[in-house]
């Protein structure tokens, strides 16, 4: 089965920098509109492949409170409250956090935070 | 005022008990000394909204939901206070579960019914009704249950070797009680707490006899 291409990763620094390019293109009419979003479909394609594989640096987080959850439309949302957050060389505290998560039809859960 | 109000009403109460029979007295007191009492473990509840609602909505603007069409047809709440789950139907029915006495399932059913109005929908009716009330109970000595089986056969499933519990559908009031070997007891297809505590008095002489 074809793993779906969520478009989750377009909110990270990397998507957001190449949508803000390819606005501007398309503001100086250099690229049309439609190239724009091939461009952003080849980038859920080619970052949801390439993560699972490549990215190796793992966070660990540990929450006192699940302020809130929610499963829809296969996405758990969970709001965690004073989140001590932890990888190999920092860490840190922050207030909240918000985890979205996606069936990544593997092992690995795809995650992605907000704080 | 208040006080005399109950030193007025208060005795005749008592009085009345004593006179009701030598028997009912000789109950009342060996209540207080070691008859031990059912606690409510669960109630069940349901409420009606009378409106359809739209659960993919509920649940993408709601929170503590979990919607998952495809293995359930409800929409799943959960609340803090008072801790009970609930079931939220698109036909606009509610089942509220987990509650532990009538009063607080009653409170949490109307907490569900806000927060699903608080989401945009217009309750027409709210009907609140308890399905169920599950009790348990521990009697603190052992149990024959094939001698009960025996004796009150017309009443009693009992099959050791599928299921260790006795199960005696009692007609009057309308519940089960599983009666295990160790003295444990569960009470359970009360629609209210009256039913619980009738229905442990009437079992109570029947496993002390045994």
């Amino acid at each position: 089965m074809e793993k779906p291409n969520y478009q989750l990763y377009r909110n990270t620094t990397l998507g957001q920098a190449l949508q803000k390019t390819l606005d501007d293109f398309i503001s100086e009419q250099l690229i049309p509109e439609s190239l724009s979003k091939k461009v952003m479909d080849s980038f859920d394609k080619s970052i949801n492949r390439i993560l699972p594989m490549k990215a190796k640096n793992k966070v660990n987080f540990r929450a006192d409170k699940l302020r809130a959850y929610r499963y829809c439309d296969n996405v758990w949302t969970f709001i965690v409250e004073q989140v001590d957050l932890r990888d190999a060389v920092e860490g840190g505290t922050v207030a909240r956090l918000k985890i979205v998560a996606c069936d990544g039809q593997s092992t690995k859960g795809q995650l992605q935070g907000h704080s | 005022m208040l006080a005399s109000n109950n030193s007025f009403t208060d005795p005749p109460l008592e009085n009345s008990n004593l006179v009701l029979g030598g028997k009912r007295l000789e109950e009342l007191s060996s209540s207080l000394l070691d008859v031990p009492i059912p606690i409510i473990e669960n109630v069940v509840s349901t409420i009606s909204l009378g409106v359809p609602l739209d659960l993919e909505k509920i649940a993408l603007n709601g929170r503590n939901i979990e919607y998952n069409p495809s293995r359930f047809g409800a929409a799943i709440m959960r609340i803090r206070n008072p801790r009970t789950t609930g079931l939220i139907f698109s036909s606009g029915k509610i089942v509220c579960a987990g509650a532990k006495s009538e009063e607080s399932c009653r409170r949490a059913s109307r907490k569900y019914a806000r927060i699903v109005e608080k989401l945009g929908y217009q309750a027409k009716s709210v009907v609140f009704e308890i399905q169920n009330i599950v009790a348990t109970c521990n009697v603190r000595f052992s149990i024959n249950l094939g001698g009960i089986s025996f004796t009150h056969l017309k009443f009693c499933t009992f099959e050791p070797e599928i299921f260790p519990g006795l199960h005696y559908r009692m007609l009057q009031p309308k519940v089960t009680i599983v009666i295990f070997p160790s003295g444990k007891l569960n009470i359970t297809g009360a629609k209210n707490k009256e039913d619980i505590d009738t229905a442990f008095r009437h079992i109570y002489p029947i496993l002390r006899k045994c």
